[in-house]
């Protein structure tokens, strides 16, 4: 049985005589342990349908369709029971780590309360070696010293990995990972994925990964989704997308990507 | 670091001082051996109207070693006991209107910037209102038509009423601001509740802007029970207070200008004391200058 099943998934958000859909009617299955890439630009609904999963919508967004997790209807279920399962099964990592870390607090306490929040009854001391044992696991070096250091004094990598350990410290089932690299450069977003990775299959955590970075998911995701203006124009598995994309919109993508190997040739339009 | 700025360190040492002596207001006066109620007719001259006796050891005003800053003309009550008992009231008013004005601020710009829609214009309108009402003129018809007996707990009432707007306004901005940051997205996203996003996640951020708005408006309210008193609708006779003395020496100020001087410099040194404290408060807490 898969982890996440997604069955006619629309997100709509009221205008002021009819719905404007963001998401059209989206399907697909998740694995125990999968990977899957949505790949598309900006507007084509990728974040909404992570949004979605989470029960996140902003204001003025309806969201029909089913979604299953572990044989649980999402969609029915009462805000009280979503927020047990926010953070705990399902955590989320967001694009800007600055941002997304809260400035008053040590990252420490951040990650000690995020992961007391779903496990009552933890001592803080117990919290505080459950976040140096996640910080450790995501690689930042001295982690017993630097649990006490705000947000600010880590740099982008650095901050991102504390999101993730964060994301790792309740053990969650699925893991979304809303463009996680993009606000990083190159040679740090490569540290990131190549962590993603690591932790996915230490813990076997499922990975939504959204991103309108092609590059990005080859590396990462075993299952891709293109999905364009809310619905999903291709998909399949990572080698069979790149390898042979069915549709146009696809095939424009993947030429967009400069490749080492290529004479430069004319702008390609659709 | 606070603690290395010599005029910080100096506004302090002041406002302790004051505190000080409001608080052992009823020990000092001991010590100075008049009582602020006290009359004594030997320290003035009942034929030049009650002015101060000077000379025969006697000083400006009636400063002596017996009343210390002199005399009140027409009753010979002691200075140094009414000043020591009127920071006692300014200080009391002051502070409880401005504990009551920050967690009126707090609590309705936090309602009306996290939940906007409905709950933000009625909030906003009635900032609005009571920001656009003429406020002094209210205060002064309200406090002079209402009895004088517990005027105290009534002028930080009125003052706070007028008052909560300023800062709840500021909060309401910021929370606007704050909600829509990333790190409330994520602490929703691991699950948090809407009041552990409006109090542990974004309340915690309002701290500096807090800090500040509060050391700003301690001098703006002891500046308000001042003039509130001076126009006499403040704290009624005999209760002593700054604002009560300044009003009471205008009709003495060209014969006796030391008891205009008194509890003017008083309240003055007060007010410039916490504006520049407050002003080294919101450099401390904020270097960025975000503020």
């Amino acid at each position: 049985m898969s982890l996440l099943t997604v069955r006619g998934l629309t997100v709509a958000f009221r205008a002021i005589n009819h719905d404007v859909p963001v998401v059209a009617g989206l399907d697909f299955d998740l694995p125990r342990s999968g990977a899957l890439g949505i790949v598309g630009e900006s507007g084509s609904g990728k974040s909404m349908t992570s949004l979605a999963i989470m029960g996140l919508l902003p204001a003025g967004a309806t969201r029909t369709g089913s979604i299953v997790f572990d044989g649980t209807e999402l969609t029915a279920l009462p805000e009280r029971r979503m927020r047990a399962i926010r953070g705990d099964r399902i955590a989320m990592i967001f694009q800007d780590p600055l941002s997304s870390l809260n400035p008053y607090y040590t990252v420490g306490t951040q990650i000690a309360e995020a992961y007391r929040a779903h496990r009552s009854g933890v001592s803080r001391k117990t919290a505080r070696k459950v976040a140096i044992e996640a910080m450790e696991r995501v690689h930042i070096r001295d982690a017993a010293r630097r649990v006490d250091d705000y947000p600010h004094q880590f740099s982008g990598g650095m901050r991102q990995r504390v999101m993730i350990a964060m994301a790792l410290s309740t053990e969650p089932e699925l893991i979304i990972a809303d463009e996680p690299t993009t606000a990083l450069d190159v040679t740090v977003q490569a540290q990131i994925l190549e962590l993603l990775a690591e932790v996915r299959r230490d813990t076997g955590a499922a990975l939504i990964l959204i991103t309108h970075d092609l590059a990005v998911v080859s590396e990462v995701a075993d299952h891709l989704l293109v999905m364009r203006r809310g619905e999903v124009v291709e998909s399949g598995t990572a080698a069979q997308v790149f390898s042979d994309p069915r549709h146009a919109y696809t095939r424009a993508l993947l030429d967009a990507v400069p490749r080492i190997d290529d004479t430069i040739g004319e702008l390609r339009s659709t | 670091m606070i603690m290395r700025d010599p005029a910080a360190v100096a506004c302090l040492a002041y406002i302790a001082l004051i505190v000080l002596m409001a608080v052992c207001a009823p020990l000092i006066v001991r010590i100075s051996g008049w009582d602020p109620y006290e009359f004594d007719q030997s320290a003035i001259d009942p034929d030049l109207g009650g002015i101060p006796l000077t000379g025969g050891g006697r000083g400006w005003g009636g400063i002596s070693g017996e009343h210390w800053l002199g005399v009140e003309p027409g009753s010979g009550r002691d200075i140094f006991a009414r000043i020591v008992y009127g920071a006692r009231a300014s200080m009391l008013i002051a502070l409880a209107a401005t504990l009551l004005t920050t967690v009126l601020g707090v609590v309705f710009g936090l309602l009306a910037g996290y939940f906007g829609g409905r709950t933000d214009m009625v909030i906003s309108r009635v900032m609005e209102f009571l920001m656009a009402f003429p406020a002094l003129i209210f205060m002064i018809a309200v406090l002079s038509a209402l009895p004088a007996d517990d005027r105290q707990y009534l002028l930080v009432v009125v003052i706070s009423v007028f008052g909560w707007p300023y800062l709840a306004r500021l909060i309401r901005a910021q929370t606007m601001s704050l909600k829509q940051r990333e790190f409330v997205e994520a602490a929703r996203a691991s699950g948090a509740s809407r009041a552990q996003i409006v109090f542990v996640e974004i309340l915690p951020n309002l701290r500096s802007t807090i800090l500040v708005m509060v050391t700003m408006a301690v001098p703006g309210y002891i500046g308000t029970e001042a003039g509130l008193s001076f126009l006499g609708v403040g704290l009624v006779p005999p209760n002593p207070s700054w604002g009560q003395m300044i009003a009471s020496s205008v009709s003495w100020y060209s014969v006796v200008p030391a008891y205009f001087l008194v509890p003017g410099t008083f309240l003055a040194l007060l007010v410039l004391a916490f504006m520049v404290l407050g002003d080294r408060v919101r450099a401390a807490v904020d270097p960025g200058g975000l503020l």
